[in-house]
């Protein structure tokens, strides 16, 4: 066997090159022999002779042939040796002339040389001069040493004649078949041979006779002596026109153990090819010079190499990666040639460009020898794997990162392996180290559970393991620095088909921060609707757009709706959207945080407006929803007490106005008649009493004093009427005292030719006091009189009608009538007087209003000079 | 000799213009007293003066009086003065004490002053000095 690792640069002579070229020169033909990369191998002196003959150069071994050294020589052998070294020809015959002295013919084959065990390629030149065989037979002197040549081959050489029966075989026929040479003269060529091929040998035969000089060679059975069948292989030449020869040279060989081999190589091959191409897998196998060997189908969609070329037989690597890659691989190709063995993944976009990711393995290959002569690699796509691979630690660490994130601690146990599991969190959350993992009792963790929450624990665990039941439960504990935590345990047991339970499996949660916050959260809000349901204000929530959320009994009540009723309404429908403050409140609220606080109006469920204080406020909720909170007071009894306070102060700052004007009025009034008795004194004449002068003061005296009398009964009058608030009521008949007053003033509106017309047909009693209404009536008949025009008789007309809560007693004239525009304001003075008439002191009308005023009712004039006036006393209906 | 030729005096009580009267005299504050017993009275007799524009110089009013009291002369005599070149000097002669009073009287250019009745030699010679 031929085993030593071929190196392209080793110019040593590869054994088989040696036994070649030993045949080939003892059969005088020359040979060259290139290597893949057209540099030579080996070459003969025959064939340098040839191509010397052609003036070519001399070429020797280690040379790289190429074109130039084919100038004279024909082209064609080039051409054609490229052709066979790219595997397009096994072999090529070519015949060539060369023109000298005399003509020679040369008979040139070029064939394709591979040997896989060697990892040799290359092709082959022969050359032989026609005419040889003359030479051969005719150089009688060599006859004993190719005698002895044929003796000792393991080759049969025949002879057969025309009749193709065997005139002459050589001794080595009895190792082959069984029969001596001897034995073997005689026979026909197609006698022994197996009946099924036969017919082939046949066909053979008859082709050799038709093609005389041609090699023609045939594999078939032949029968050894011993009965068995032999395959063998003969090669024939007619050469029965050859006058030196005139027989059919034959020699055949032994190719049993080959054919036996080939056939078992051809199976397996089979088989491997069909194992190779249709799996997944794909293999790729390269020589010591990185060529590719051989490659499956797959390997042809997965090279670890780069898509841009199709793999083929022969191609070197190198030439399929990419520049800037080469030198990677180069080193680990070296690895691999180091007896590595190296895994390696690649990336590659295909066309629609999804991403494929493969794994390649590559792997030295050992001959026998323990030598590597190659490289075997296999690639598998894990795309699907390696997302797979990556979601999968995508998955683990979110789930890690969720427990923990989410505080959530993880616990499972085993029932069948009753071995537990703790996640980290797990222990955290219970405060217990990390060597619980070891504790393999469930029953372990019973002590670090509150002891008032221990049965619900276990029951509930027991219930679930043994019904096979979720739980979900809460519950108390103390971690190892007796920190009391309350825990959330939602569990689960998984079971087999048989209802058996295998694995128990809890989450915990800490909830002690959440619990604390919701108790503090439920005190809290406990304590706000207590304060919202029980407040005296009313509360009302609503929505930034207005819609009322939630409403307080409180508010209910003061509104009259019912919490519902409230709930469907907008707040705007409380509202009056034109009032100034809701405007204003809306504009302030409108402001972060902006606080509204003042008097509104509400509308009340019947209609009608309830006077509120309002203190609205814009807030915002845990989740920053901006919303509306509105305390709301009713001031409905503050308003009336305001409203009475107000008018009561009004009544107090008018009566001390009054006083104070009354005071100025009768001191004015006081001061003047003293002024005057003063005045009076100081012009007395003493030292003459009986001036005349003086008997005119005296006289003046006793006016002044009379005036000052007056003076101080009309304040005495007033001040009856104003300090009597107790005034005695009765029932009193405007007839009667009309009809009084009349007789009292009759003589003066006899005098004026006066008439009173008086109808109390509408009203004629009423509760009042008899003094004040007798000096009223008084008063107004009198001052119609008084001041009656002096063109016109006095007609005077009394009336009475209710009107409302009023008894209305109107007293008209046809007197002189007044600017109203002018005195209206004083009309009612103290010691006012608008006419020129001595009797009139100014205090009539003041004392009529006083008295009206003080039984709580009013007083009213309208007047036109020279037509008449008419006073409306407003008396208080008591009935 | 007196110091001014005419008081004009408007005022309603006979008391007071008997006593006013014998002062005036008494002191040679006027050669003559004209009474007028109301504002209206009053603004009727000075508007007939026009034509001789010959203004008694010193006016006494009274305030409270009927049909036109003080304030209501003050008034109209604002419109009236216009039509003299000479003008009055007017003193408020009254026995009132109600500050408001004082303050009205301030809105009058031609108010000089506020006599307090009974009007007296001394509250004369204080006019005749201020002169």
């Amino acid at each position: 066997m031929i085993s030593s690792k071929i190196d392209s640069s080793n110019t040593k002579k590869l054994p088989f090159l040696i036994l070649t070229e030993k045949i080939l020169t003892t059969s005088g033909t020359g040979y060259l022999i290139v290597d893949f990369n057209m540099e030579i191998v080996a070459v003969n002196t025959l064939y340098r002779q040839f191509h010397i003959l052609y003036n070519e150069k001399l070429i020797q071994e280690g040379k790289i042939l190429a074109e130039k050294d084919f100038t004279t020589l024909p082209d064609s052998i080039y051409y054609n040796l490229k052709k066979v070294l790219a595997g397009h020809h096994e072999s090529i015959h070519l015949q060539v002339d060369h023109l000298g002295k005399e003509t020679l013919s040369f008979e040139l084959t070029i064939t394709y040389l591979g040997d896989d065990e060697n990892n040799f390629e290359g092709a082959c030149i022969t050359v032989i001069r026609k005419g040889n065989y003359q030479s051969l037979s005719a150089n009688t002197n060599n006859n004993s040493l190719h005698k002895l040549l044929i003796d000792t081959s393991s080759t049969v050489y025949q002879f057969a004649d025309a009749a193709l029966v065997y005139t002459y075989t050589s001794t080595a026929v009895v190792d082959i078949i069984g029969y001596t040479a001897s034995e073997m003269i005689g026979k026909n060529a197609i006698e022994l041979v197996h009946p099924d091929d036969k017919g082939n040998v046949r066909d053979w035969l008859i082709d050799i006779r038709r093609k005389p000089e041609k090699l023609l060679t045939l594999e078939y059975r032949i029968r050894h002596k011993s009965g068995d069948y032999i395959w063998i292989e003969n090669n024939a030449r007619n050469m029965l026109a050859n006058a030196a020869i005139k027989a059919v040279i034959m020699n055949f060989r032994n190719i049993q153990s080959k054919k036996v081999a080939d056939n078992a190589l051809i199976q397996s091959e089979q088989r491997l090819s069909l194992l190779l191409n249709n799996t997944e897998e794909s293999f790729i196998i390269l020589n010591s010079r990185l060529r590719i060997l051989t490659y499956n189908k797959a390997a042809q969609d997965r090279s670890p190499f780069f898509y841009n070329a199709p793999l083929q037989s022969g191609m070197s690597v190198l030439d399929l990666i990419d520049r800037n890659d080469v030198g990677q691989y180069v080193e680990m190709f070296e690895k691999v040639f180091n007896g590595e063995e190296i895994e390696k993944e690649t990336l590659f976009a295909d066309k629609e460009g999804v991403v494929h990711v493969y794994s390649h393995t590559f792997r030295p290959l050992f001959d026998n020898e323990n030598d590597i002569f190659g490289v075997f690699i296999t690639s598998t796509e894990i795309t699907e794997r390696k997302k797979l691979t990556e979601e999968l630690a995508q998955y683990t660490d979110r789930l890690k990162t969720a427990q923990r994130i989410a505080r959530l601690g993880y616990f499972e146990y085993d029932f069948n392996s009753k071995i537990c599991f703790c996640s980290e969190q797990f222990c955290d959350i219970l405060g217990i180290p990390d060597d619980y993992y070891s504790w393999q009792e469930l029953s372990s963790f019973q002590k670090l559970i509150h002891s008032e929450d221990q049965d619900a624990v276990l029951g509930e665990i027991q219930r679930s393991v043994f019904q096979g039941k979720d739980f979900s439960l809460e519950f108390r504990c103390f971690t190892k620095d007796n920190i009391e935590k309350v825990i959330l345990a939602i569990g689960s047991v998984e079971k087999n088909d048989l209802g058996h339970s295998t694995k128990f499996r809890v989450t915990l949660q800490d909830i002690t921060d959440s619990k604390m916050a919701i108790l503090a959260i439920q005190t809290l809000e406990s304590k706000f609707k207590s304060l919202f349901d029980n407040s005296i204000d009313g509360v009302i929530l609503s929505s930034a757009t207005g819609d009322i959320i939630s409403a307080n009994p409180s508010v209910c009540q003061m509104l009259g709706y019912s919490q519902n009723q409230l709930i469907a309404l907008q707040s705007c429908d409380l509202l009056n959207m034109s009032s100034h403050a809701v405007k204003r409140m809306l504009q302030i609220r409108k402001k972060d945080s902006g606080a509204f606080i003042g008097e509104l109006l509400l509308r009340h469920h019947l209609g009608h407006f309830v006077p509120v204080e309002v203190t609205s406020i814009s807030m915002k909720d845990g989740n920053d929803n901006p919303y509306v909170s509105t305390i709301i007071r009713d001031i409905t009894e503050k308003k009336k007490i305001e409203s009475e306070q107000k008018a009561l102060s009004d009544e107090l700052v008018k009566n001390n106005q009054d006083l104070q004007q009354f005071s100025f009025i009768t001191s004015h009034n006081l001061r003047a008649p003293v002024a005057n008795l003063l005045s009076l004194l100081s012009l007395y004449n003493n030292e003459n009493p009986a001036d005349d002068f003086n008997l005119i003061l005296l006289e003046k005296f006793k006016d002044a004093t009379m005036q000052l009398n007056a003076t101080l009964n009309d304040l005495v009058n007033v001040l009856v009427i104003k300090s009597n608030n107790n005034i005695e009521r009765e029932s009193i008949s405007f007839t009667d005292i009309y009809l009084g007053v009349k007789r009292n003033i009759d003589a003066l509106l006899r005098q004026q030719h006066g008439e009173i017309e008086a109808n109390f047909s509408a009203v004629d009693e009423i509760q009042y006091n008899r003094i004040h209404i007798e000096s009223i009536f008084l008063n107004m008949i009198s001052n119609a009189i008084r001041y009656s025009d002096p063109e016109r008789k006095p007609d005077i007309k009394i009336k009475s009608y209710k009107q409302n809560k009023w008894v209305i007693v109107e007293f008209t004239d046809n007197g002189l009538g007044m600017d109203l525009k002018r005195y209206g304001d004083r009309l009612f003075g103290l010691y006012q007087r608008f006419h020129g008439h001595k009797e009139g002191k100014g205090l009539g009308l003041y004392m009529t209003r006083s008295q009206v005023i003080a039984m709580g009712g009013k007083i009213e004039v309208e007047s036109e000079i020279g037509v008449g006036t008419t006073f409306k006393i407003y008396f208080k209906n008591i009935n | 000799m007196a110091k001014f030729s005419e008081v004009l005096l408007v005022e309603d009580d006979p008391i007071t213009i008997l006593v006013c009267d014998r002062m005036i005299k008494m002191t040679s504050f006027a050669e003559t007293v004209t009474t007028c017993e109301n504002g209206k009275i009053a603004i009727d007799f000075l508007a007939s003066l026009e034509a001789e524009q010959k203004l008694p110089p010193v006016i006494f009013l009274d305030i409270n009086m009927p049909v036109m009291n003080g304030w209501d002369f003050l008034e109209e005599f604002e419109s009236l003065k216009l039509k003299f070149k000479q003008l009055p000097r007017i003193y408020l002669l009254s026995s009132t004490v109600d500050p408001e009073d004082y303050q009205k009287a301030k809105k009058f250019s031609q108010v000089e002053d506020f006599i307090s009745k009974p009007l007296s030699k001394e509250a004369l010679n204080a006019i005749n000095g201020n002169i």
